[in-house]
């Protein structure tokens, strides 16, 4: 019996070389050789180059600003490219723009929608972007003498919901990432669809672009448990990075570009390497069983914070991959985080309705 | 064959369509050049050395009043 199966299989594939099992043998192949050169330049294990790495000392923050108004729980912030702005999106519909340094709230926005799970500044500080369960992201300019409202603008719509967003190096476009398991690039001013990216399993949780100039690229992080990074201009997936064992809440470069560094529900942070095309780091603890919602880099790089759902924010050396502190300061789930564009703060934001800035 | 697929044809052909695409990607990964671990840590070290001075979260600031946070005092120097 069983060799007439292999007969018929044997034959089924002379005839027809595409087959699926044919191809899913070379699959395996690719993957396997694939592994195997990673494998090779594993060279050095960075607990080694950590044990080298001198301690940091005097790590020494503080909470300065807390920033209370909203009714729900407080789902994403970003700073405006003054270091002194930040916009705030929560589960009650609304979005505020903070003076981080008075604490004053200088626009209040009604979302048609709950939950509205990303918001963005653009990078010129007049406008901002947000959305959520209305699948949708939508474009706010902001002046002081009118309501933003009155010239709210759609330029983005997915089949499921928005759950990141991410202005490019202008006002004038704009990337999303969405639980339809898609990434997409849009004209802010036809609110045109440019490009979109499609290999995601799962929700796509997070987006970040290269900082690099020449870059045109961004890395996303899923519930299919992969980080991928995608070329801008074409639309393909350029490297696939695995690891985790749950979803990647938060993704975020490194200062250089060369790396960047993951959140997820598994408890870990992690670190992969473009250039070394694998992970390359990994911040964990046993008594860290919560997972990790955001993640940041100092602007040297040498510091990863943390944000997790048992109300802290622990901060790593991001060489040595030790514990450096904890930040208590929150009552529930820290949800999104963000270091300000100069390094001088730490805004974080929680479930328990507030955002703070640390510094 | 009648030119109106059936279900299950459809279905075979995505399968092929998507094992295609994947068999793409890994072929594309594996042109990736690749460098040793060791050189790339190299690489982020310096990075964060030759930065650390700008970064105030760590380093904190030569005077305590360069930091935009701080809590004023009560009084104003006018």
């Amino acid at each position: 019996m069983y060799a007439e199966i292999n007969m018929a299989t044997e034959a089924l594939r002379a005839e027809n070389p595409d087959s699926i099992e044919a191809l899913s043998r070379e699959a395996e192949s690719l993957k396997a050789r694939l592994s195997e050169e990673k494998a090779k330049l594993n060279d050095l294990d960075y607990c080694v180059i950590g044990q080298r790495l001198e301690s940091l000392q005097n790590f020494n923050i503080k909470p300065r600003r807390t920033l209370k108004g909203h009714q729900g729980k407080v789902l994403c912030m970003d700073w405006s490219s003054d270091k002194r702005h930040i916009v705030s999106s929560s589960q009650d519909g609304k979005m505020l723009i903070w003076d981080a340094f008075t604490t004053n709230k200088e626009h209040a926005i009604t979302m048609p929608t709950t939950w509205v799970m990303a918001c963005s500044y653009g990078p010129s500080g007049n406008v901002v972007a947000c959305g959520g369960l209305d699948n949708k992201c939508t474009l706010y300019p902001l002046s002081m003498e009118e309501d933003p409202a009155t010239k709210k603008k759609a330029v983005a719509t997915h089949t499921s919901y928005l759950s990141c967003c991410s202005f490019t190096s202008s006002d004038h476009q704009i990337l999303t990432g969405s639980g339809d398991s898609t990434c997409a690039l849009w004209d802010v001013e036809n609110a045109q669809l440019i490009q979109s990216f499609h290999g995601h399993a799962g929700d796509v949780m997070s987006i970040d672009l290269s900082p690099t100039e020449t870059g045109n690229i961004f890395v996303s992080g899923g519930c299919d448990k992969v980080a991928m990074v995608w070329d801008m201009r074409t639309g393909d997936c350029v490297q696939v990075f695995d690891g985790h064992e749950s979803d990647i809440n938060s993704v975020k470069f490194y200062p250089s570009g060369d790396a960047f560094a993951t959140g997820s529900d598994d408890a870990t942070c992690r670190l992969f390497d473009l250039r070394a095309d694998r992970e390359v780091n990994c911040y964990k603890k046993d008594s860290i069983i919560f997972g990790c919602n955001a993640v940041d880099f100092s602007v040297s790089g040498r510091v990863l914070f943390g944000g997790y759902n048992d109300y802290t924010v622990n901060v790593w050396d991001a060489l040595k991959g030790t514990r450096i502190t904890i930040l208590y300061c929150h009552d529930n789930r820290v949800s999104c985080l963000g270091v300000s564009p100069d390094g001088t703060s730490l805004c974080t934001g929680s479930w328990d309705y507030t955002l703070r800035v640390w510094a | 064959m009648d030119s109106k697929q059936s279900p299950k044809m459809n279905k075979f052909q995505e399968g092929l369509q998507q094992q295609r695409r994947l068999i793409e990607q890994l072929r594309c990964e594996a042109q990736i050049t690749r460098f040793r671990v060791s050189q790339c840590i190299d690489d982020l070290q310096k990075y964060c050395d030759s930065h650390i001075e700008e970064d105030y979260l760590i380093s904190g600031f030569s005077k305590p009043s360069e930091n935009p946070f701080k809590e004023k005092g009560s009084c104003a120097i006018l």
